[in-house]
């Protein structure tokens, strides 16, 4: 399957800082890509490269195939925006900001049922919706022509949790049609539930890039014990993916990588006193195994 | 061309309500002066005494030269499209143009154009195109304005004059759009646009009634496009110099050129 996106050791530099430093990203039809990384990292600037807004230095970048100013432009057809720093205009309604959009795209969408879904006031002025409200209309302006791709900065922002998972939910439908998403995120979260793939940068640079199904295997657990007895911390040494960060004569705590279970076999030996399984954040994961 | 249609709309719609009130206010100027010339009319012996008595070099730095005020051209020349007329077109066609992309790009609303699959080059054809048909039309619209002003009110006019200083303005006005869009095409703030396209016009106009005061300085006229604005010259006798043509035209068109090469080129972070 062709790639939808394809980000090639690309680099943007602003004066003397890289803010994108020969990064590389693939997405396919079908998955959905969440981009992490810390503020100023360079999501955003990966983003705007991505729609053209503005210009990489070094590298290349394609959109269903398609690459140079030009090309990207009528690519774009195929593609759904959503800006983290989203404005639209003050004094227009949703219904004219639909309007417009249509008119440029030279579609009718499926905008009217996605405002009812989301419950959105069409004739109010954008300036007099709340935030929420406001994020909600540009994500219906992002997806009501039916794109193949969307690519969106921080889709959620704003979103009390249960429009959060009707995002979601729009996501999963999205990807089942064939669609692909592009999405940065600060909520690790929301990119556990719903993502295929993530990456993570980090001043400019990729510090990692796996699919969910290979991070589960990584994916590492934080496991606290207090135990009623002494115990022997010797016996937890040398159980595999076991990393003890702290230990004392009656409790340890310990980051277990991968399968929990032989960790745990060795705990329930012991009578507890107390326990506490937490799961470390997807970046936490990603630190932790590439450092 | 459905999509230049759109954008160019859009961009009208969106700078409607400025473009409006200068409209009104500048043909409500219109309308007073052509209600008060009858009664000015009847002591415009002393004003032409008056203006007799000022130094030549004066009221050619002010480029009211040829004035008179027993007519309501040289009436309406020296009161509206000496001054007021061009500050209002000045106003609104660095404030459209200033507006169009760097107050775009500073409020983020460019990101939803940009999105869109259109290219850059046609983005800028729409911002110059609504600019150059909202500054035409403004211009035409308040000049033209005073042939039926003066109908109404029984006024006498030359017809074909006020129709030549409604080529002068506009040609006068888009050249000031075309100026200040340009300076909006290179920079992401509307102030720094204020401070260029502003700074400039403020330079040529001292410029201007400096040449006409300091004989040394006689040649600063050139550069100045206020000494190509001769609304006297065009409302009181029909006269356009082609010179005036062609600096407006040239300037408009080598503006709009560099404004959209470095719009294609640069960088837009929104």
């Amino acid at each position: 399957m062709s790639n939808v996106l394809n980000i090639q050791n690309v680099t943007k530099q602003f004066g003397s800082k890289k803010a994108v430093n020969n990064i590389s990203i693939e997405l396919k039809s079908g998955e959905i890509y969440g981009f992490l990384g810390p503020n100023g990292a360079g999501k955003t600037t990966t983003i705007r490269m991505v729609m053209d807004f503005i210009r990489p230095d070094v590298g290349t970048i394609e959109l269903f195939g398609a690459n140079g100013p030009k090309s990207l432009a009528a690519a774009r057809k195929e593609v759904g925006f959503l800006s983290a720093d989203s404005a639209l205009y003050s004094d227009w309604n949703a219904r004219r900001h639909i309007k417009y959009l249509e008119s440029v795209r030279g579609v009718k969408t499926e905008a009217l049922k996605l405002a009812k879904r989301f419950n959105l006031d069409l004739g109010a002025p954008y300036k007099h919706l709340s935030s929420g409200n406001q994020q909600k209309l540009a994500l219906i302006l992002a997806i009501m022509h039916q794109p193949k791709l969307l690519i969106l900065d921080e889709p959620t922002r704003g979103l009390d949790p249960l429009w959060q998972e009707e995002i979601y939910d729009i996501l999963r439908d999205f990807r089942t049609a064939g669609g692909a998403v592009f999405m940065s995120s600060h909520n690790l979260s929301e990119v556990q539930k719903i993502c295929d793939h993530v990456g993570i940068i980090k001043d400019g640079k990729m510090v990692a890039s796996q699919t969910m199904d290979s991070l589960r295997k990584i994916h590492t657990h934080q496991v606290s014990a207090e135990f009623q007895d002494e115990i022997n911390i010797a016996e937890f040494k040398d159980i595999k993916h076991v990393e003890i960060i702290k230990s004392s004569s009656k409790s340890i705590m310990a980051n277990v990588t991968g399968d929990l279970n032989d960790f745990m076999n060795a705990i329930n030996k012991h009578k507890l006193h107390d326990l506490e399984v937490t799961h470390a954040s997807v970046e936490e994961t990603f630190l932790r195994h590439y450092r | 061309m459905r999509q230049l249609a759109t954008l160019i709309s859009k961009e009208i719609y969106v700078r409607r309500w400025s473009l409006l009130g200068f409209t009104l206010g500048s043909v409500a100027f219109l309308l007073l002066y052509v209600l008060i010339y009858p009664s000015f009319q009847n002591e415009s012996a002393k004003f032409n005494e008056l203006l007799q008595s000022y130094p030549k070099a004066v009221l050619k730095a002010f480029n009211i030269e040829n004035l008179q005020f027993s007519s309501i051209e040289g009436y309406i020349s020296a009161e509206h499209f000496s001054f007021v007329w061009p500050l209002l077109a000045i106003f609104l066609s660095i404030s459209m143009a200033g507006n169009s992309i760097a107050g775009e790009i500073e409020k983020a609303t460019m990101a939803i154009t940009l999105s869109l699959p259109l290219k850059r080059g046609k983005i800028y054809m729409s911002k110059a195109l609504s600019g150059l048909i909202a500054i035409g039309g403004f211009a035409a619209v308040t000049t033209l304005s005073l042939i039926p002003l003066s109908m109404i009110n029984n006024v006498s006019l030359n017809y074909g004059h006020v129709v030549k200083i409604s080529i002068l303005g506009i040609l006068f006005a888009l050249a000031i759009y075309s100026l200040a869009l340009m300076f909006s095409a290179i920079y992401s703030e509307k102030s720094k646009v204020y401070f260029w396209a502003g700074g400039i016009l403020v330079s040529m106009y001292v410029a201007n009634i400096v040449s006409g005061l300091v004989s040394s300085l006689k040649n600063f006229q050139y550069v100045s496009l206020f000494h190509y604005f001769a609304a006297d010259k065009a409302i009181t006798q029909g006269i356009i110099s082609l010179q005036s043509v062609a600096v407006f035209t040239g300037l408009s068109v080598a503006s709009l050129a560099i404004g959209y090469l470095v719009f294609i080129k640069r960088d837009i972070s929104v």
